[in-house]
């Protein structure tokens, strides 16, 4: 019996001297003061975290409905407006306008106005660069130098075409254009390797046609 | 040997309350402004444990860790991310920022957001999506899900066709969040399997007609975009013979 209470005595003792340790441990080192801090931090980050995923939300929410609402007002307003609506659409206001444009130089061209299309078709590439059209506007810039006889300006638009285009056909009438130049020029030698050039680089057949009449020429 | 027992169990007993201790700070949901939940007006609440049930009148939703909503009105919800179970017994709203979802009374839907796109599963009842530009609002029925996304080119946001749910991954959700007794959701399980094989004979009609319907526009617009090569080339040549004759005018 002794020893029974002996043993419960020991172990109330050994009870107690464990929590009045563990107390003043916590109280003395500060452990439960960081821990509370440690726990309220982490909640301020999770309230932070969930603001920021608000924000997201609301933000793509202002994104949906100004993609929905604006391209309604682009005929009315002005361009920089259009510029915003391209990036909220894959709509592209621009190439609708290159388009409409060389079409408009075509014209001018094809009423011989050669001076006028030569500065447009100039003022063309510079403005439009990416336009599908420039190829084109390429080679009717030369061929309206050449026509309005500024036959230098004609010969470096054919360089472009040969750095930009090397495999095209316009490029290819461009360098014959390049020839006829040169044969203005007296440089008969150079304008026959021109030809030659046209002749076993391009492939087209009305191409190879057309140099091997300007070959036959240059013989006589 | 029963002393050293008893002994062990003390001393175990008072270490594990002193690591439970520390974690009595962590909160399972993030309510803002604080104590929101308690009243009915606006509540942003996030999901840190396992699962948080939110218990509404006559509606439950259920979330996943990391899931948030906002409660806007008592009814009226905004789904912002992960996802989230509804149980309704009445009306209940989903805005988000690509349209309006409405879970109608008698429904169980399961909604999930992932990127810029929210899928609606409606397992029992039905939901409606309003995506942003649509005037007429598109059903889900049950069994089927469907989603809504950004809005598109042709300024409205963007809807697939409905069609039967995947099920598997449903049932594994679908498990999660419930809080019936077993034998009751295999029960519901089950009345959804006839719901959903319906579904899926309801979808192969469909997507017969849709295949023909779809051969009929790949025709025609074959015809049509050869019609345009056709049309292009002629005045390509035409363009081509023009730059030729003045060449060789030269």
């Amino acid at each position: 019996m002794s020893t029974r209470l002996f043993a419960f005595f020991i172990l109330l003792m050994l009870f107690g001297i464990q929590t009045v340790f563990f107390s003043f441990k916590n109280e003395l080192d500060g452990k439960q003061e960081l821990e509370f801090e440690i726990a309220s931090l982490r909640k301020e980050i999770e309230r932070e975290k969930a603001k920021t995923e608000i924000a997201h939300y609301e933000l793509d929410s202002f994104k949906q409905k100004v993609a929905m609402v604006l391209p309604q007002n682009i005929p009315q307003q002005d361009y920089s407006v259009r510029n915003i609506a391209s990036i909220v659409s894959e709509t592209k206001p621009l190439d609708i306008k290159a388009k409409l444009q060389f079409s408009l130089i075509k014209k001018t061209y094809l009423k011989n106005e050669f001076d006028k299309a030569a500065i447009e078709l100039k003022d063309y590439t510079k403005t439009y660069p990416e336009s599908p059209f420039v190829l084109e506007a390429y080679y009717l810039l030369t061929m309206s130098y050449y026509k309005s006889s500024q036959l230098e300006s004609a010969m470096k638009t054919v360089d472009i075409l040969v750095e930009q285009f090397p495999d095209s056909e316009m490029t290819g009438l461009g360098l014959l254009v390049m020839g006829d130049i040169l044969r203005k020029q007296e440089r008969y030698d150079d304008a026959t390797e021109i030809y030659k050039t046209v002749k076993k680089n391009f492939s087209y057949p009305e191409l190879q046609k057309q140099a091997d009449a300007k070959l036959e020429a240059s013989k006589i | 040997m029963k002393f050293l027992n008893v002994l062990f169990f003390i001393l175990a007993f008072t270490i594990e309350v002193k690591v439970r201790a520390s974690e009595i700070f962590l909160e399972k949901i993030i309510q803002t402004p604080d104590h929101c939940l308690q009243e009915t007006g606006y509540c942003i609440i996030k999901n840190l444990d396992k699962k948080y049930s939110y218990k509404g009148e006559s509606f439950t939703l259920s979330l996943t860790p990391e899931s948030i909503v906002v409660r806007q009105k008592q009814k009226e919800f905004s789904f912002v991310k992960g996802q989230v179970y509804i149980k309704a017994d009445t009306k209940v709203t989903f805005e988000i920022p690509y349209g309006t979802i409405e879970v109608e009374s008698d429904s169980q839907v399961l909604l999930e957001k992932y990127e810029e796109k929210v899928t609606v599963q409606t397992i029992f009842g039905k939901a409606f999506l309003k995506p942003l530009g649509e005037k007429k609002p598109i059903l889900v029925m049950a069994g089927h899900e469907n989603y809504i996304s950004q809005v598109g080119e042709n300024f409205r946001a963007q809807t697939g066709i409905p069609k039967p749910i995947i099920i598997e991954p449903l049932l594994k959700a679908w498990a999660y969040h419930v809080e019936i007794k077993k034998e009751k959701f295999l029960e519901d399980v089950e009345a959804f399997k006839s719901i959903h094989e319906k579904a899926v004979q309801e979808l192969s009609i469909l997507n017969e007609q849709i295949a023909s319907r779809e051969i009929a526009s790949v025709k025609s617009e074959k015809l049509a975009r050869e019609e345009r090569a056709k049309k292009s080339k002629e005045q390509k040549e035409k363009m081509q013979n023009i730059y030729y004759q003045r060449l060789l005018s030269e």
